[in-house]
């Protein structure tokens, strides 16, 4: 009874031809309006843009990021020719910064992508069925989690010997845990509720009621996790890569850029100071994004 | 109590075995091993390296490898009558090598019992390596620990007791930008700022590289772990400012922060006495994994300050292909880790009486 008078409301509210106020159409309109946001992924969204141009840029200005010149190392900032300086090795600082830029990123992204279709997909399904199949997985996360992550990291890099490619394979592999407990979590609250029934009782075969009725409602928390990820992955291979177990030369990254740095410290101190403050401001405002998507999302605020 | 210990205890076990398997088969994948880094020099031949490999037991089916490694090899291939001589087997052969003589007794004890065999490169006990090291890494991840709670909780009460104040948001700002900001460049930064240009404070390392006989006690050497205690403890304080903030503003709302309010108590009173005393309840299980966490928490400042201890040993081994160290510091991290997580859900129980385990 309960079902077919609200399918009847559903129906009335349509007839009447008024737009739906639904949570995601409310959430983008806060969204135009989070000048914060919208700043953030400005940003985002030009050092991404500028790195894939990285090599139209490059031959823009004459100049390329792996040649060598040993006339020309440490060529302070405004240099003429290379307007960030030029490094240890006489490399042009911009183009190799653009150029780390694409390795940096696209680990991030795409090694994000990658553990969020794992985590996503065995959430829903852990959630979903419960019983052993979630037994099994919850004792695998354990035993992955209960490995500080820094080393298990550091065990696979040394065992793989990373390119970029394997570096967001392995990142990839490893990073879907935080994805599927929370999926998991939000799915068994969703699949007790009336309109899974309702599907249930209409026939739905399970994987339809999984990626068609309950993955859209997980679509809020998932982005907002995407967005925390990917600044975190940018974090981590930084940090594996200035460790010497990341991304390794002909490469450069952000984090293999600093692995030197302690030895720029009188010739070239914006040598040291660029590929951090990139990685931070990207990472930064990574994590701003995801926080004003979770806000924009939050039924519990006030401001429409 | 004591049942639901043990239990949590039992439940550990089959993680742990998960632990040792998965961290084995990854170091059995690795490039190099044993036998290249025992025949490194370059006039080894082949036949030599070969009969090595035999009698390190590498071409013995992985899970008897797995098995010397985790109970040793001592019952494996021992010597009954005392003559120094192995005369009997079990699981492996007595002469590995094919040379007519029977392999000398397994003396390894195995992980299990504590032996975790010995460093590829330094060629002693890995035991008494990692002994070494454990001070540095406590000292500098006891004092993160001390600073990240002595600045977060403060911040996260002041934050909550004034909610959208200035110093609300920017305490708020102040976590995001603790946490984006990458902790090796923080610290290459700070020493580039005081230790290069203004000289105010060591570059790094634990101490005085002339110091005799070791280093000093820690009161004569401060200079030296304010900066890899500062970077290590911005996580942490952007951490704890936050959940105190959280727990803070809970606790503002119960019902006996009114009473207290009504029955006339000064506001500093109703504050600490009453509320940031109950919001540090759930703090308090954050201690659990906080304080196994130090052992390896702080690989990468103690490697940007070349502090001596644990994390940085370990990465060290990384590089250097040196595999039974870096076994022994997954396997004690994981160890660590697990008993965290225990001791903080029986910390739970013990600090808040409404939650019961049956």
């Amino acid at each position: 009874m309960a079902t077919s008078t609200s399918v009847a409301k559903l129906n009335v509210q349509r007839k009447q031809g008024e737009v739906g106020n639904s949570l995601t159409r409310v959430a983008l309109r806060r969204l135009r309006r989070d000048k914060l946001t919208l700043f953030a992924i400005g940003i985002v969204a030009l050092i991404t843009i500028l790195s894939i141009l990285a090599p139209v840029i490059s031959n823009a200005l004459n100049v390329s990021y792996q040649d060598t010149n040993a006339s020309i190392t440490f060529l302070p900032l405004f240099s003429p020719g290379h307007i960030l300086g030029t490094d240890d090795l006489g490399r042009d600082h911009l183009s190799r910064l653009l150029y780390a830029g694409q390795v940096s990123l696209s680990v991030g992204f795409i090694a994000a992508l990658l553990s969020m279709s794992i985590g996503v997909t065995l959430g829903i399904i852990t959630g979903f069925y419960g019983g052993i199949v979630d037994d099994i997985v919850i004792w695998v996360i354990s035993t992955l989690n209960s490995i500080p992550s820094l080393f298990l990291l550091l065990i696979v890099a040394a065992v793989f010997k990373p390119s970029p490619t394997t570096l967001i394979l392995v990142l990839g592999f490893l990073g879907w845990t935080s994805f599927t407990r929370l999926v998991r979590g939000e799915t068994f609250s969703i699949r007790e509720r009336e309109y899974i029934l309702s599907a249930r009782a209409s026939g739905a075969s399970p994987l339809r009621i999984m990626f068609v009725h309950i993955l859209p409602n997980l679509f809020s928390i998932i982005v907002i996790s995407l967005a925390i990820d990917i600044g975190g992955l940018i974090l981590l291979e930084a940090a594996l890569s200035f460790l010497g177990l990341g991304i390794k030369a002909p490469f450069p990254s952000w984090g293999n850029m600093l692995t030197n740095a302690q030895s720029f410290f009188t010739k070239g101190v914006h040598l040291v100071l660029a590929p951090g403050l990139l990685i931070f401001v990207t990472v930064l405002c990574l994590y701003v994004i995801g926080d004003g998507i979770r806000d924009a999302f939050d039924p519990t605020s006030k401001d429409k | 109590m004591i049942k639901y210990t043990i239990r949590r205890l039992i439940q550990a076990i089959p993680t742990f075995f998960g632990i040792t398997v998965l961290s084995y088969l990854l170091m059995t994948a690795a490039p190099g091993g044993p036998v290249a880094a025992l025949t490194f020099a370059p006039n080894v031949t082949a036949a030599q390296r070969a009969r090595v490999a035999a009698r390190l037991g590498v071409n013995d089916p992985v899970h008897i490898q797995y098995l010397r490694w985790l109970m040793g090899d001592d019952w494996m291939r021992w010597d009954s009558d005392g003559d120094g001589v192995a005369d009997h087997s079990f699981l492996i052969p007595l002469d590995a090598d094919g040379d007519g003589e029977p392999e000398p007794p397994g003396e390894n004890r195995g992980v299990l019992r504590g032996d975790f065999g010995r460093s590829f490169s330094i060629k002693r006990p890995v035991g008494e390596l990692i002994g070494e090291r454990v001070n540095a890494t406590l000292e500098l991840g006891i004092s993160a620990l001390v600073l990240g709670l002595a600045v977060g909780v403060p911040i996260g009460i002041f934050a909550a007791v004034h909610k959208g104040g200035k110093f609300d948001n920017s305490t708020r700002v102040m976590a995001v930008v603790f946490t984006a900001i990458p902790v090796f460049w923080l610290g290459l930064v700070l020493i580039l700022i005081f230790g290069s240009w203004l000289h105010l404070l060591p570059m790094g390392s634990r101490c005085s590289p002339l110091a005799i006989g070791g280093c000093p006690p820690i009161w004569g050497r401060i200079e030296y772990l304010i900066l890899p205690t500062f970077v290590l403890a911005t996580g942490t304080i952007a951490v704890y400012s936050r959940y105190m903030r959280a727990s803070m503003l809970d606790v503002m709302n119960q019902d006996y922060m009114r009473t207290a309010q009504a029955k006339g108590l000064s506001t500093r009173s109703v504050w600490f006495k009453h509320g940031a005393r109950n919001a540090l309840i759930p703090l308090a299980t954050f201690l659990g994994p906080a304080i196994f966490g130090l052992l390896s928490g702080a690989a990468i400042t103690e490697r940007i300050f070349s502090w001596p201890g644990l994390g940085s040993f370990a990465i060290n081994a990384v590089v250097s292909q040196d595999y039974p160290v870096v076994m022994t510091v997954v396997i004690i991290g994981a160890v660590a880790t697990i008993c965290g997580y225990i001791l903080s859900d029986i910390l739970y129980a013990v600090i808040d009486p409404r939650i019961r385990f049956d």
